[in-house]
């Protein structure tokens, strides 16, 4: 299973029938189909615009947008944290976490909080992902900085 | 790609889904508030009036002046074709009146109102031709007041 994050937006891909399902089981997380992809439950309303000051999943947006429904997170510079499962200011995270190397792919604790700080001061806006079935773990072939 | 919304304009405040939205150019702008559209393109954002009240209101006086004319020019020709008739018909009877009257001997003068008549009959034509006139611009006039209801009925 395949997973793109851009911007702070979640879309999950299946390789392969039933990654999705078996994904949903073993991790909690509820998953929903949106046009092409699954994405977060919370997230899968998220507009192709933006006003300011019109609340955008329970965040009021700061700019004048329309596009992609990532394109608009950038835009307003919001991210989705799935740990409190809300649509942030991707300047209000503060986590950091540690990016590894591993071959040609790097491997970090866990699945990536979009805006976090690596431990050279970098904010994480995106990545792309592969969920390992066997190691329950995510193996990252990109990682996107800002 | 552009986005489409619903939106009003109050005293050049354009709201949409109950917020001002700011920095809006305005397309078409009126002296009174409207409804219309908000288009989001390239960041930017654009307001346009579905249909001016303004505009809508001065077509609609428009048609209906133009129907008035019309039903003038359409009142006027009916008049001068009566005028036509009641000439044509004292022209005939005038001309009875001309014939010479036959006879005893010698011949009668023609009589005065000969070139009166013939003037009748020429006035009659022009007149008829007036008529013919008036009948083309109240048919071009009805042809206008047409495509301005067409212009109203795509405004709204």
């Amino acid at each position: 299973m395949r997973l793109k994050v851009l911007h702070g937006y979640f879309i999950f891909e299946e390789t392969k029938v039933g990654q999705i399902s078996d994904f949903m089981s073993y991790s909690g997380f509820p998953l929903v189909f949106r046009d092409t992809y699954y994405t977060f439950d919370f997230i899968k309303d998220a507009p192709d615009y933006s006003l300011p000051g019109l609340a955008m999943l329970g965040i009021p947006a700061v700019k004048t947008f329309e596009g992609t429904p990532w394109a608009v997170f950038e835009a307003n510079g919001f991210v989705y944290d799935f740990q409190k499962n809300l649509v942030v200011p991707i300047t209000s995270i503060t986590q950091v976490v540690k990016i590894e190397q591993a071959g040609e792919l790097l491997v970090a604790p866990g699945l990536i909080l979009p805006g976090s700080l690596t431990t050279k001061g970098k904010r994480v806006t995106g990545y792309d992902a592969w969920f390992s079935r066997d190691r329950l773990s995510w193996l990252y072939s990109a990682v996107d900085y800002v | 790609m552009s986005k489409v919304l619903e939106a009003t304009c109050e005293a050049g405040v354009v709201t949409c889904q109950g917020v001002p939205v700011p920095d809006v150019i305005i397309l078409s702008e009126g002296v009174g508030d409207s409804t219309g559209i908000l288009i989001l393109q390239a960041g930017k954002a654009y307001y346009v009036v579905k249909g001016s009240p303004d505009l809508d209101e001065t077509l609609e006086n428009l048609i209906n002046a133009l129907g008035q004319i019309v039903t003038a020019y359409n009142q006027a020709v009916t008049g001068l074709n009566k005028a036509v008739t009641a000439l044509t018909q004292a022209g005939t009877g005038m001309g009875l009146i001309d014939a010479k009257p036959t006879g005893g001997s010698g011949s009668a003068s023609t009589p005065v109102a000969a070139g009166n008549i013939t003037a009748i009959g020429t006035n009659a034509a022009d007149i008829t031709a007036a008529a013919g006139q008036i009948t083309t611009a109240a048919n071009a006039i009805s042809a206008i007041k047409t495509d301005l209801e067409t212009l109203k009925g795509d405004l709204v």
